[in-house]
């Protein structure tokens, strides 16, 4: 890999999506052929960003304007069942209109785009029929609903629209526009999120458009610039910086107010927990109004009153043979009911 | 006889409450009772007699008054697929 110190080097290795050998193949074409991997675009220059609505891609936006003082053209992906919702649009609106009064004119409006890929289960209804069992089951509820949401169109249309919108500019604008920002920060998971599949993807934008000098990146997962920030970096900068976050949108349920229990808004709690900074997330349920950090914290002090249905809550279960009596449990044959699921 | 858990299927704890579903199916069956405790202790083969006496040491009555329902418990699993005879 080109001339990363071996800190970055050895923080980039202990994520599982990334391939250094890749990477390291990767830039070293682009270095030879193409001159560069990656520059950061000087102040006043103009970039695109992918704008998801969610808190990473709200603060890297600020950061870009702010840190950087670029001219972001941010373009947000109104898609299927998400379309419909309204919620991360709502959420870019508000903070729309906070970078413009913050930022005057260095700001440029967000540009919505429809992609009408519904997802997966809207116009099937019968999707139990080819879902896979082990899909159903990872997803099923008590009583028999399933909550998995497919949301086609994210990411893999999502690079390319922000390939095609820098055209639009150019068009429209006469931009020349060769650096496109995504929202993904060096605590993500997902394979498409990762570095070896930034400058992938940045080798197949030189490769399309013929024009050596395109990148793709992030902000917040871009070693050339000794960059590899988390969730919980994020929100300490915006803290540092006055920008409130509670407007944000994680959750991948799609209600009024975010759910405070699905994955997307545990991270983001967590992160919050991590930062050290005062999470004003207005959450819907939690249970018993409690957030699921604060509920596994207490989960995990019952367990050590052994209850049993605590343990299995948060997830270490005893074996069944070594288990002691439970005087309280009465015995009562076994049986099972049946459970039609619903979709 | 020796049962095992049949690996087509497919099963999951939410809250403590074990739910099976058959590959292909439109509905899943959800454990009560002292299926639970059953279940938990198919987690590799063993006997329908082994099966009576960890679940009546964790409910703390005598085997022999459970071995009845347990067995024909274990006869309903198999016949809905969920279970298999090893031996």
């Amino acid at each position: 890999m080109i001339s990363y110190s071996p800190s970055i080097v050895s923080r980039i290795r202990t994520k599982k999506h990334e391939r250094l050998q890749i990477i390291s193949t990767l830039e070293n074409l682009m270095q030879k052929h193409h001159g560069k991997v990656f520059r950061m675009p000087r102040a006043g220059e103009p970039v695109v960003l992918l704008l998801s609505g969610g808190l990473d891609s709200i603060v890297l936006w600020g950061m870009l304007l702010k840190k950087y003082k670029l001219h972001v053209y941010p373009v947000f992906l109104m898609r299927g069942k998400r379309y419909e919702n309204k919620q991360e649009e709502g959420a870019i609106d508000y903070y729309a209109g906070l970078y413009k009064g913050l930022f005057g004119s260095a700001y440029r409006p967000p540009h919505k785009l429809v992609f009408n890929v519904p997802d997966l289960f809207d116009p099937h209804k019968n999707m139990i029929t080819y879902l896979h069992s082990g899909v159903i089951m990872r997803h099923v509820q008590q009583d028999g609903t399933l909550s998995l949401n497919f949301n086609f169109g994210h990411f893999s249309s999502f690079l390319f629209t922000g390939f095609l919108y820098t055209r639009f500019l150019n068009a429209r604008e006469n931009l020349n526009i060769r650096t496109i920002f995504s929202g993904a920060t060096f605590s993500d998971g997902a394979p498409y999120r990762s570095l070896t599949a930034a400058r992938s993807i940045t080798l197949s934008f030189r490769a399309l458009s013929g024009e050596n000098d395109w990148q793709y990146t992030s902000l917040a997962y871009e070693p050339s610039i000794n960059s590899l920030l988390t969730k919980s970096d994020l929100i300490a900068w915006a803290n540092n910086n006055g920008i409130e976050l509670d407007r944000s949108w994680s959750c991948g349920h799609q209600k009024r107010k975010q759910c405070g229990i699905c994955l997307a808004c545990h991270l983001r709690q967590r992160a919050f927990k991590e930062a050290g900074v005062l999470d004003n997330t207005r959450y819907g349920l939690g249970l018993w109004g409690l957030s699921v950090v604060k509920l596994t914290e207490l989960l995990r002090r019952a367990r050590h009153f052994g209850r049993l249905a605590f343990d299995q809550l948060v997830g270490e279960q005893r074996s069944v043979k070594n288990r002691p009596p439970d005087s309280k449990a009465n015995y009562s044959p076994p049986s099972m009911t049946k459970i039609q699921l619903k979709v | 006889m020796i049962v095992a858990k049949n690996k087509q299927i497919f099963d999951k704890n939410i809250n403590g409450q074990w739910y099976l579903l058959k590959k292909g199916a439109r509905h899943m069956h959800e454990l009560s009772g002292s299926a639970s405790t059953m279940w938990e202790a198919l987690h590799k083969p063993i006997s329908v007699n082994r099966l009576t006496k960890i679940v009546a040491k964790r409910y703390g009555v005598p085997a022999e008054s459970i071995f009845d329902d347990i067995t024909s418990f274990a006869q309903r699993l198999i016949r809905e697929g969920y279970l298999v005879i090893v031996k």
